[in-house]
């Protein structure tokens, strides 16, 4: 894009009306101007953005998937063939959630890998490392929890023997364990526990993260090869 | 002719040093918007078909409900590590992954300075190695392998105990030992399934009806999501696609009971459909009383009765009145017999309708 086409963007109508309500404009021109030096241009350096993608695309499929499934032990799993033999696209959509999912899972882990390997923890960048690192946890636990979700064998087990697994810690284990569930057994209180973490809390604790994942690399820009 | 190879020349040269240009710009730093920002959308964009396009051709399946009060078996990997290994093992894994995600939270501070020696270069890329190859081979275990019998809801499944079933260490090159012992022995499904008399009955007993010409695996996939239901793409699967849909067992056993759920098309995986060409007729020969093989074959006047002797409730297909307008042979009353059983009763079963 030419100086003259930059400099007309910047003196636009609808720049100087965001700017006058939001004071905005110089931070989007100076975005815009950014310098991207050529060692950023690098596919592994996408990893980050390919993993905000995967989390986009969750979102939107999640908000769909949530209009039908039904967070019940009775319910869950007939919900869900529901979805993939009744609703429009519902296979589509839920196959979607799923393997981006998947994918966001791979790409975080290939995203702190590429951190790792380029050093670019050292300091400034230590506290977005650690943010980083809870960014991690929590895709984690959507992974769990999402896996829980369908209430068939496999999720039961699984919710049954994180439980159990919980139990397990000495001292806090089972007061922790209480929290989620009065049951011996995982049922509809566990069910509960991790659709509510799976659809209100995590999110809300990603979102947050996030922000302070993406300020911070705002101010710090991204770190020069070692 | 000069002129024309000067100018030819000058093309050339001009299409090097564009590249070379190109090349040069490459180098230099390029603004965020719009020129990283469309690179990095098209990126995005090119993963986002990549998904949709991996959940077209593998959207997964919906399985049955748990069953928490049924029996409790092993049939997840994370199960059958917490139950068969000993505790400490669980322990030792449990403690381990924990502090490895204390570890991570550590690395700044393990690595503190602003560059890096030759040897801590090695380090790092040694263990990002060792942590991908482990942490992908977990992963890539964990979702190829699908757990027997229901809990495969979506798509992919866990790694389980394979050995369970298929039984046999082949060494590390094949460790299952597919090319001997692939298929599942039927003595394998009996240490789950022994509690189904009729079961032991078909399979196990020295005398039983498919003791050495079937085997279970032929016919079910343990990796399916329902036992007795067909994923497009599973293993036995594509032997089954051959046939139509329609749950048909066509053999009658001994003890007069049918066999549950078995798709019709199962048996075209082995038997041909013409009684007169290979599979069929050689059935019929080494088991006569099986001479239903395969898609039904064209009934002709009282042809059915020499499987299905009489109207007697257990056999198959569906009766459009009892009182037979062909040929004015009627068999109102069981036992009696009409010349043409096809005029009445349609080539299905009750499975078929
Ligand atoms: C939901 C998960 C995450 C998202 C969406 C995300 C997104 C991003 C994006 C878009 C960038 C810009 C550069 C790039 O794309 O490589 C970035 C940089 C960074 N991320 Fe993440 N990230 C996530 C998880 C993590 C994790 C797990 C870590 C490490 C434990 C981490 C550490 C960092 C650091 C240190 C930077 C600065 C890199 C530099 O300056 O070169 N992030 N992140």
């Amino acid at each position: 894009m030419s100086d003259e086409t930059r400099k007309k963007i910047a003196e636009s109508r609808w720049l100087n009306w965001l700017d006058k309500r939001f004071r905005l404009k110089d931070y989007i021109v100076e975005s815009m101007e950014h310098p991207v030096k050529p060692w950023m241009r690098k596919w592994y350096y996408c990893l980050g953005g390919l993993t905000l993608t995967m989390f986009i695309l969750l979102v939107i499929t999640g908000i769909i998937l949530l209009q039908h499934y039904e967070p019940t032990t009775a319910g869950a799993a007939e919900s869900l063939a529901f979805i993939m033999g009744d609703v429009w696209m519902g296979w589509l959509i839920r196959g979607i959630h799923h393997w981006a999912a998947n994918l966001m899972m791979f790409l975080v882990v290939a995203h702190m890998v590429r951190v790792f390997i380029t050093g670019a923890y050292k300091n400034p960048r230590e506290l977005n490392w650690i943010t980083g690192v809870f960014l991690l946890l929590t895709t984690a636990g959507f992974y769990l929890t999402g896996y829980i979700l369908p209430w068939d064998q496999r999720g039961f087990e699984l919710a049954q023997r994180t439980l159990e697994l919980v139990r397990k810690v000495p001292l806090v284990g089972n007061p922790l364990a209480y929290l989620v569930t009065s049951e011996k057994i995982a049922g509809d209180e566990a069910l509960h526990f991790f659709y509510m973490s799976h659809v209100i809390i995590l999110p809300l604790v990603l979102f947050i993260l996030l922000l302070f994942h993406f300020v911070m690399i705002r101010r710090q820009g991204i770190a020069d090869p070692l | 002719m000069l002129e024309r190879l000067k100018d030819a020349c000058r093309k050339l040269t001009a299409r090097f040093s564009k590249r070379r240009r190109e090349r040069e710009a490459a180098k230099k730093d390029v603004p965020f918007f719009p020129e990283f920002a469309t690179f990095e959308l098209v990126i995005m964009l090119i993963a986002m078909v990549v998904v949709v396009l991996i959940a077209v051709f593998w959207p997964g399946v919906a399985g049955p409900a748990a069953d928490p009060a049924g029996d409790f078996e092993p049939t997840a990997f994370l199960e059958f590590a917490l139950d068969e290994l000993p505790d400490w093992i669980t322990a030792v894994g449990l403690g381990g992954s924990i502090g490895f995600v204390i570890l991570l939270f550590f690395i700044p501070r393990l690595d503190p300075g602003k560059t890096r020696s030759k040897t801590a270069r090695r380090i790092v890329v040694l263990s990002a190695a060792v942590f991908l190859v482990g942490w992908l081979g977990i992963y890539g275990a964990y979702g190829y392998f699908a757990i027997p019998h229901g809990s495969n809801n979506t798509p992919g499944g866990e790694w389980t105990m394979c050995w369970h079933c298929h039984s046999h260490w082949g060494g590390p090159g094949d460790p299952l030992d597919i090319s001997r012992h692939g298929e599942v022995i039927d003595e394998n499904c009996m240490t789950c399934h022994l509690d189904d008399p009729k079961l032991v009955e078909f399979y196990l007993c020295d005398e039983g009806l498919f003791r050495e010409s079937h085997q279970c695996s032929h016919c079910h996939n343990p990796h399916a999501p329902v036992p007795h239901e067909v994923t497009p793409g599973e293993t036995r699967m594509e032997r089954m696609a051959v046939g139509g849909e329609t749950y048909v067992f066509p053999y009658t056993p001994r003890n007069g009971e049918t066999h549950p759920s078995l798709p019709m098309r199962t048996c075209y995986a082995c038997h041909e459909f013409d009684t007169a060409s290979g599979g069929a007729a050689e059935v019929a020969e080494s088991s006569p009383a099986t001479t239903l093989v395969g898609e039904h074959p064209p009934l002709d006047g009282r042809a059915c009765l020499d499987c299905h002797a009489t109207y007697d409730g257990a056999a198959v297909g569906v009766a459009r009145c009892i009182f037979s307008e062909a040929d004015g042979d009627v068999h109102a009353l069981p036992g009696a017999r009409g010349s043409d059983c096809a005029s009445c009763h349609e080539i299905t079963t009750t499975y078929e309708r």
